[in-house]
C-alpha cells in the first residue's frame, strides 16, 4: 500500500538524521554527563564560556574522562517549577535565593547551599534601565519610567526571577525600607512612595517577557522605549551589535543569582556537578564571568575587569531592604503589591 | 487516555475544595483573561464568518485569476504548525516587520496588543470557516434563486428567505469550529500576545503562566473552564452535524 | 458583488499570503549557507530527529488504536458509545496547553500515575515519554474520525460472507475491510503526522525543553525566536512548514481519492 511506502521514506529520513547526529560517539573515554538547568540570561556565559572551560579543566584533572553537558534555559521561576516537577537536573543556576530555598525545602538541594561558593552566588550583576541609542526619551531614573510617553518592557515576575530583582530594585530605591532595613506595607496613599512608582511603571509596561531573556529580545526587536533588566545582558547585547544604551538609576539593587548542586531524590550526587559548582569560584571562571559582563566576586579579578563596569553609587543588596522572605511577602503573590499594582 | 487525564485535572482543580477553586477562577486576572479570550474570540468568529462566507461564495460563483492558488493559501494556516504561524505574523507586524514598522510610525500597535491577538485568531480560523461553508454553498442551486427572482422577490428577500436558511446549518458548524479553535489558541499567540494581565493575557497564556510560576491550582481552575468550553463546542458541532444529516435525508439527498 | 474575486484575494492575501511570503523572503535573504549552518547545529539536528521520532511513534501507535476505536465505535453497540465518541474528540477542541497541563497533573511526581512510575524508576515528564504521550493525546481522534464513517458505510456483510466461506476473522479483516479503508487510513495517518510535527502547546508544558535532549523542532524554533537567533527560528520554521505542508497536501490528495466525501473539518481544528 502506498502509505506504507511513504512511511518508510519518512523513517529513512529520520534514520539518516540519527546517523548523522550520532556518528561521533565512538571514543574510548569515560563520559560523565551534567544536566544544567539555568535561568535564561545565563545562557551566554555558560554555553560559550564556563562550560567549554570546565570541560577542558575536567579532562585535565581526570585523564581518560570527559564531561558532557545537557542544558536547558528558561525563566528561573519556570526552571524551579520544572525541577520540582521532576526535571533531573544536576546543577541549578537560578536567579533568586528563594527559588533555591524552595528546592532545598523539597530536599533537592543541600540546606546549606548558600555556604558554598561565595554565598551560593559566584558572580553578581546590577539592575539597570536599558534605553534606545542617544536616550531619546531622556530616561535617567526610575520615575522617568512612569511618564505617559514611555513604553516599558519588563519580564514577568511570576515566571522570571530577574523580574523580581527589578521590582525589588524599584521598591528598595524609593522606600525608607532602605534606611530602616525593614519592610513597610506602603499603605499610605498620600506619600510619593514606591507603591506609586511600582503601580505607574507597571501601567506603562507594554509587554511582559516570559523570562529576562525574552524581555530583552522583545526590546531589541524594537518594542518599547525602556527595558528593566540585567546589566550583564545589556552589555552582552551591546557587544553583539545591538544599538542600546545603559542608564544606571541613582539607586538600584545588586543581583545575586544562586548556583547549587541538585541531588535528585534517591540518587547519588553527581561528583562532576560538585566540581563544576566549585569551578565557578576559581579565578579562571571568575575571569570568564567578567568577560561576559558579570561582576565577579573575586576581588582581584574584579579589579582587573573593573574598567568597563562603572561603580554604582546607590547600590544596595537584598538584605538592606529586609531580605527576600520579607520582600517577597510584601511584593509578590496574589495579594502582593505587584499584583495590586496591575489592577 | 482521555478520561483519566481529565479526572486528574479535576482532582488538582478541586484539591483544596470548592471554595479555593472558586477563589482561583474568580481571581481578577483569571476573569480578565477569560473575558478577553471570549471577547476577541467572538469578534474573530464574526469577522471570519463574514469573510469566510464571502470567500467561499466567490470561489464558487466567480471565475478569476489564481483561484487554485487562493485555495491553497486558504489551507496554509491549517497545515502550518501554530508556532510557525505566530512567527510568520511576528516577522510581518513586529516593529521591524514591513507592515509593523509602517503601522508603528502611525501609532498603530499590532504585536503585543489586542489587534495582534485578533489577527492571529483570524489567521488560524479562516480555513475552518471557508471549508465548512464551501460544501453548503456548492449545494445551493442558482436556479432556485433565479426562480425566486422571477416570482418577484427582491435580492434581499431572496437572500433572507431562500439562501440563508440553506446556509445556516453550515455556517453554524463553521462558527462553532472557529470559536472552539479561537478559545483555545495558544501556539500562535505565545510569541505575540504580550501577556499583560487585564490587557493582553488570554486564558490559554494565563494557564501557561500559572503552570510556569508553579501555581497548579490557579492553572487548573482556568483550564477546567477552557475544557468545559471546548466540550460545549464539541457537543454543538456534533448536534449540528447530526441535524444536518437528518435534514439532508429528509430532502432525499 | 466584488469584482471577480478581488475582495477574496485582498482578504486572504493580506491575512495569509503576505505574511507567508514575508517569512519565505526573510528566510531566503539569510541565504542557503546560513540556513544550512543553523540546521546542521547539533541541537537543531537533534530537535529535528526528536520531532521525527515522536511523529513516527505517534503515527504507529495512534493508527493501531485509531483502527481499534473506530471498529468498536462503528460496529459494536455498547452503553456510552456516544459518550465515548465525544470523549475521543475532546483532544481536538481542547487548548493544547490545557492538554499538556492535564498530562502534567497526571505524571507529576505526586500525580496519580507519576507516583507509581517514579517508584519503579520510569521517568515520564521532561523525557521522551512525555513528549510522545502529549502528541498521542492531541492526535488521538484523527485516525478514528477518518475511519468511523467509512466503516459504518461498508458494513460487515462482506466480512461475514468471507467468514462463512471459511476465512478467519483476521483474514476477513485484512483482505476485505482494510483495502477499503486505505484512503481514509492514509489521510488519517498523514494528518496525524502533520499535527504531530507541529505540536507545541502541550509539549512546551511537559518536555522540560532540554536542549539537544527533549527539545523538539517547534520548541527549538520558540527558544531561538526568543533568544536572539531569528536565523535559526526562520530556518526551523521553513523545515517544519515544508514538512507539514507536504503531509497536509498528501492528506488532501487522499481525501480527493476517497470518493470525494465531505471533508471532516473537526480533524483540522488544530
Amino acid at each position: 500500500m502506498k502509505f506504507v511506502g511513504g512511511l518508510s521514506v519518512l523513517m529513512l529520513a529520520a534514520g539518516i538524521v540519527t546517523l548523522s547526529s550520532c556518528g561521533k560517539s565512538a571514543e574510548a573515554t569515560k563520559t560523565v554527563t551534567i544536566t544544567l538547568a539555568g535561568n535564561s540570561v545565563a545562557r551566554g556565559v555558560y554555553e560559550n564560556g564556563l562550560i567549554p572551560a570546565f570541560k577542558d579543566a575536567y579532562a585535565k584533572a581526570h585523564p581518560g574522562e570527559k564531561v558532557e553537558f545537557r542544558q536547558t534555559y528558561e525563566g528561573s521561576g519556570a526552571q524551579t517549577r520544572a525541577i520540582l516537577a521532576g526535571l533531573k537536573a544536576d546543577v541549578a543556576a537560578l536567579t533568586l535565593a528563594p527559588e533555591m530555598e524552595k528546592l532545598a525545602a523539597a530536599g533537592l538541594v543541600a540546606k546549606d547551599w548558600a555556604a558554598a561558593s561565595k554565598g551560593g552566588s559566584p558572580a553578581t550583576s546590577v539592575v539597570v534601565i536599558v534605553v534606545r541609542p542617544g536616550n531619546p526619551k531622556k530616561i535617567h531614573d526610575w520615575p522617568d519610567l512612569t511618564r505617559q510617553d514611555v513604553d516599558v518592557v519588563f519580564p514577568n515576575p511570576e515566571t522570571s526571577g530577574a523580574a523580581q530583582w527589578n521590582v525589588a530594585a524599584i521598591y528598595g530605591a524609593y522606600e525608607n525600607a532602605l534606611a530602616t532595613g525593614t519592610v513597610d506595607d506602603l499603605s499610605n496613599p498620600g506619600a510619593p512612595n514606591s507603591w506609586h512608582l511600582l503601580r505607574d511603571i507597571r501601567h506603562r509596561t507594554k509587554v511582559f517577557g516570559k523570562s529576562g531573556r525574552e524581555a530583552m529580545q522583545i526590546f531589541s526587536s524594537g518594542v518599547g522605549d525602556a527595558l528593566v533588566g540585567w546589566e550583564c545582558e545589556a552589555l552582552e547585547r551591546k557587544a553583539a551589535g545591538d544599538q542600546l544604551e545603559i542608564v544606571y538609576p541613582t539607586k538600584t539593587i545588586r543581583m545575586e543569582p544562586p548556583v547549587a548542586v541538585v541531588i535528585p531524590k534517591g540518587q547519588v550526587t553527581n561528583g562532576a556537578a560538585v566540581e563544576f559548582v566549585q569551578f565557578l569560584t576559581t579565578p579562571e571562571a571568575q575571569r570568564i564571568y567578567a568577560e561576559h559582563h558579570f561582576r565577579p566576586r573575586d576581588a582581584d579579578v574584579a579589579k582587573e575587569a573593573g574598567s568597563d563596569l562603572p561603580a554604582v553609587t546607590g547600590l544596595f543588596g537584598i538584605d538592606d531592604i529586609g531580605g527576600w522572605a520579607a520582600v517577597q511577602k510584601v511584593l509578590f503573590g496574589p495579594e502582593g503589591l505587584w499584583a495590586k499594582a496591575g489592577q | 487516555m482521555v478520561i483519566l487525564p481529565i479526572l486528574s485535572l479535576g482532582s488538582v482543580a478541586f484539591s483544596k475544595g470548592w471554595a479555593s477553586f472558586w477563589a482561583a477562577i474568580t481571581r481578577r486576572e483569571a476573569l480578565a483573561s477569560i473575558s478577553l479570550t471570549f471577547q476577541v474570540s467572538f469578534l474573530a468568529t464574526a469577522i471570519t464568518a463574514l469573510a469566510g462566507l464571502w470567500i467561499a461564495w466567490t470561489l464558487k460563483r466567480r471565475e478569476f485569476w489564481g483561484k487554485s492558488l487562493l485555495e491553497a493559501l486558504i489551507d496554509l494556516p491549517l497545515a502550518l504548525p501554530a508556532i510557525v504561524g505566530g512567527l510568520v505574523l511576528l516577522s510581518m507586524y513586529g516593529p521591524n516587520g514591513i507592515l509593523g514598522a509602517f503601522l508603528g510610525k502611525h501609532g498603530i500597535e499590532v504585536i503585543f496588543a489586542k489587534p495582534g491577538i485578533l489577527l492571529a485568531l483570524l489567521f488560524v480560523t479562516l480555513p475552518l470557516m471557508v471549508r465548512t461553508v464551501q460544501p453548503v454553498i456548492e449545494e445551493l442551486e442558482p436556479e432556485v434563486e433565479q426562480a425566486s427572482f422571477t416570482l418577484g422577490a427582491s435580492r434581499l428577500e431572496t437572500f433572507m428567505r431562500v439562501t440563508l436558511p440553506t446556509l445556516l446549518p453550515g455556517v453554524a458548524t463553521g462558527v462553532s469550529l472557529t470559536l472552539a479553535r479561537a478559545l483555545g489558541e495558544f501556539g500562535s499567540l505565545v510569541l505575540i500576545a504580550g501577556n499583560i494581565p487585564f490587557r493582553t493575557e488570554v486564558a490559554p497564556t494565563y494557564v501557561y503562566a500559572r503552570i510556569e510560576s508553579g501555581e497548579p491550582e490557579a492553572a487548573a481552575a482556568v483550564a477546567v473552564a477552557l475544557l468545559i468550553a471546548s466540550i460545549a463546542m464539541l457537543l454543538a458541532i456534533e448536534y449540528l452535524q447530526v441535524r444536518a444529516r437528518r435534514v439532508g435525508r429528509r430532502h432525499g439527498r | 458583488m466584488g469584482g471577480r474575486g478581488a475582495v477574496a484575494w485582498a482578504y486572504v492575501g493580506f491575512l495569509v499570503g503576505l505574511p507567508a511570503a514575508n517569512l519565505i523572503y526573510l528566510a531566503g535573504r539569510l541565504g542557503p549557507a546560513k540556513l544550512y549552518a543553523e540546521l546542521s547545529k547539533p541541537e537543531s539536528l537533534h530537535a529535528l530527529w526528536l520531532t521525527m521520532l515522536t511523529a513516527v511513534i505517534t503515527v504507529a501507535v495512534n493508527t493501531f488504536f485509531g483502527v481499534l476505536i473506530a471498529l468498536s465505535l462503528a460496529r459494536q453497540k455498547f452503553r456510552g458509545r456516544t459518550t465515548m465518541s465525544v470523549l475521543t474528540d475532546v483532544p481536538l477542541t481542547v487548548s493544547p496547553v490545557v492538554a499538556g497541563f492535564v498530562l502534567l497533573t497526571l505524571y507529576r511526581p505526586d500525580g496519580w500515575l507519576g507516583k507509581p512510575l517514579e517508584a519503579s524508576g520510569i521517568q515520564v515528564l521532561n523525557a521522551l515519554p512525555a513528549i510522545v504521550l502529549a502528541t498521542l493525546f492531541v492526535t488521538l481522534p484523527l485516525v478514528t474520525r477518518e475511519l468511523t464513517p467509512v466503516l459504518a458505510q461498508i458494513g460487515t456483510e462482506q466480512e461475514e460472507a468471507a467468514i462463512t466461506l471459511g476465512a478467519s476473522r483476521w483474514q476477513a479483516f485484512w483482505r476485505i475491510t482494510l483495502p477499503s479503508l486505505r484512503h481514509g487510513l492514509t489521510r488519517g495517518m498523514t494528518l496525524t503526522f502533520a499535527r504531530a510535527i507541529g505540536e507545541f502547546g502541550a509539549a512546551v508544558v511537559v518536555s522540560g525543553n532540554i536542549i539537544g535532549q527533549t527539545q523538539t523542532m517547534t520548541l527549538w524554533v520558540f527558544q531561538e525566536a526568543t533568544d536572539f537567533n531569528y536565523a535559526g527560528a526562520y530556518a526551523g520554521s521553513v523545515v517544519l512548514g515544508v514538512l507539514s505542508v507536504v503531509a497536509f497536501a498528501w492528506a488532501e490528495h487522499a481525501r480527493g481519492r476517497a470518493h470525494r466525501r465531505r471533508r471532516d473539518l473537526l480533524t483540522h481544528i488544530r
